[in-house]
């Protein structure tokens, strides 16, 4: 089978979501940096921005885990380097896998649920399930990633 | 039943860790497997990604990531190596004067950075080719870097103090920081009499004496650079701002000065913010898993149960504390120092509470514990970063750290047994 469109599909998502990582990184900077001025030069703390630092923060905690599992940088303890089998590389993955499905499944639901009851941010009135979408888009990712690892498996 | 959950937890996690599956992931399974046993699968994965992502709704955790991108502009800006050629001037008079300044050097750089880990790759790059040449050991020189680099954070800005105080339920920053000082320079100096005892046994060799003249101009070129210590601290400690604000601050300092001394270009920024984000998003994913698996721990009475075991054994706080010491050092070697942080925090710190123990006092002895863990093997993430820098591997760098452990545990149980070494200095700016 012909591997390479995969690869450049592999890299196309890796500077796509490496590009919304650093976007969101920056904003959060920004947005705190805002937050002091805010405080010293309008005399009126802005409340909105904490709320969309926090925001920020998880999602680049969560979209940034992924990118770091599809760049493959995951802290795992190497007690033994050489002896790494295929068929444990494959259990890793697949362990890898399950706990994707959590966050994809769980995440899902939460947002189901949060949709329901339109629930809403206290500041700006966003809802809550927007911002619970990252926990199944970085099952998916995450899933995407564990698929590379396991087809990169020799 | 909850003892099934714990050791549902316990044997998952250790087999999970065994075969190779990356920490975070470990860490979110086995808790996952844990809330089996009590619930049904499709509510387990909810209440586990909700934990995950409502972990990270915190403003008091941005300071993390903030500390982490203006270590690595700092590193990369030329701040690190202005403060390393000031280091090299004032320790160039004692013999193994390169691993001294390693040495002072990183504690510089923690003192202007929060994260150990640029410190131990900023700096590390720096002095190890320097090392070289003058025929020092590679893996001795190794291990300074990388038993020193943890002095970072103990010595404020500090990443892992500002967990602390997070997951301690808002013990004061400030007060943790200043504590921070003295244990830091305490853990600095201990390891520059192991560098210089073994630098004077293989006769390395100390520097030409240094001019005035040198050192004046050496000092200034480091002077904006140490003036993140009074803008970050300073601003901290007046009540300027908060640890988070504060780490945006150091982020727009550190990449002015970065960008005025021409280091680095505008086109550099988004690499830097990326190579951050990478670092960043590991921490936050274990930040995520370990608040679950502690939530997890919790729900089962873990605490309660461990409360009632150490309190059975002595009542003495002192005895107490050392045997804390003891489980956090075996503890710290498999696992890194946040998850470390996270789970150990609500699980000690009720029981050092009822002994009158301070939780200042209790923050930096705990960081200062799981320090010398993340230079230890099997999980060491600094000895990874260091090994990674100089291309030694890890057997040939743990020989030379044996006695530098032997060190920083020996300060360990100086600072655990006498309080006043943390706690003289906030007691003093009346912060506690």
């Amino acid at each position: 089978m012909d591997r390479r469109p995969d690869k450049a599909l592999k890299s196309h998502l890796e500077k796509l979501l490496g590009g919304v990582c650093v976007l969101i990184f920056a904003a959060l900077t920004l947005v705190v940096l805002w937050q002091v001025v805010s405080r010293y030069a309008l005399a009126s703390p802005s409340s909105a921005s904490e709320e969309l630092a926090r925001i920020l923060l998880m999602w680049l905690g969560l979209l940034g885990a992924s990118y770091a599992h599809l760049k493959d940088q995951h802290i795992a303890i190497e007690l033994f380097p050489q002896s790494l089998t295929k068929m444990r590389k494959r259990t890793v993955v697949l362990l890898c896998q399950i706990f994707a499905v959590v966050l994809l499944f769980g995440g899902l639901n939460l947002c189901r649920i949060t949709f329901e009851l339109a629930q809403t941010t206290p500041v700006m009135g966003w809802p809550v399930g927007l911002i619970y979408s990252v926990l199944p888009l970085s099952g998916l990712l995450l899933s995407v990633a564990n698929y590379y690892k396991l087809r990169e498996t020799p | 039943m909850n003892t099934l959950v714990m050791l549902v937890l316990g044997v998952s996690f250790f087999l999970f860790l065994l075969i190779g599956v990356p920490i975070s992931f470990a860490i979110g399974l086995s808790a996952f497997l844990a809330l089996l046993v009590t619930m049904p699968a499709d509510i387990a994965a909810s209440i586990l990604s909700q934990k995950i992502l409502t972990s990270l709704d915190s403003f008091g955790l941005l300071a993390i990531p903030l500390f982490i991108l203006a270590g690595n502009i700092m590193n990369q800006g030329g701040i690190a190596l202005r403060l390393i050629t000031l280091a090299k001037l004032l320790m160039g008079r004692f013999p193994g004067a390169l691993a001294h300044c390693n040495i002072l050097a990183n504690m510089m750089f923690g003192a202007v950075s929060g994260s150990a880990v640029s410190s131990a790759a900023a700096v590390g790059e720096i002095m190890l080719p320097l090392q070289r040449k003058e025929g020092y050991d590679d893996a001795f020189a190794t291990a300074v870097n990388v038993a020193s680099a943890p002095t970072g954070l103990i010595i404020p800005p500090s990443g892992a103090l500002i967990l602390f105080s997070l997951v301690s339920g808002g013990t004061s920053v400030a007060a943790l920081f200043v504590a921070g000082y003295i244990p830091g320079f305490l853990m600095g100096f201990g390891l520059m009499l192991v560098a210089g005892w073994k630098a004077h046994r293989e006769g390395y060799p100390t520097y030409p004496d240094t001019t005035l003249k040198e050192l004046t101009a050496a000092t200034v070129d480091a002077l904006p650079s140490l003036f993140m210590i009074v803008v970050v601290i300073g601003g901290i400690l007046k009540g300027l701002f908060t640890a988070s604000e504060a780490s945006a601050v150091a982020v727009l300092y550190a990449l002015v000065l970065s960008l005025y001394y021409g280091e680095v270009k505008v086109k550099d920024i988004p690499g830097l913010f990326l190579g951050s984000t990478v670092t960043t998003a590991i921490v936050l994913f274990l930040v995520g898993g370990s608040v679950a698996m502690s939530w997890v721990f919790s729900a089962a009475n873990i605490p309660e149960l461990v409360v009632g075991t150490l309190g059975g054994i002595s009542q003495n706080p002192a005895v107490v504390l050392l045997m804390i010491n003891l489980l956090l050092l075996i503890s710290g070697t498999f696992l890194d120092l946040t998850p470390a942080l996270l789970i150990f925090t609500p699980l000690f710190l009720p029981i050092v509470s009822d002994f009158g123990i301070s939780p200042v006092h209790f923050g930096i002895v705990m960081v200062m514990n799981l320090c010398i863990g993340i230079c230890t093997p099997p999980v060491g993430s600094l000895l990874f970063v260091g090994s990674s820098v100089s291309k030694v591997e890890i057997p040939r760098i743990v020989k030379h750290l044996i006695p530098m452990y032997g060190v920083l545990v020996t300060v360990l149980i100086l600072v655990s047994v006498f309080p006043e070494i943390s706690l003289f200095s906030p007691r003093v700016m009346g912060l506690l």
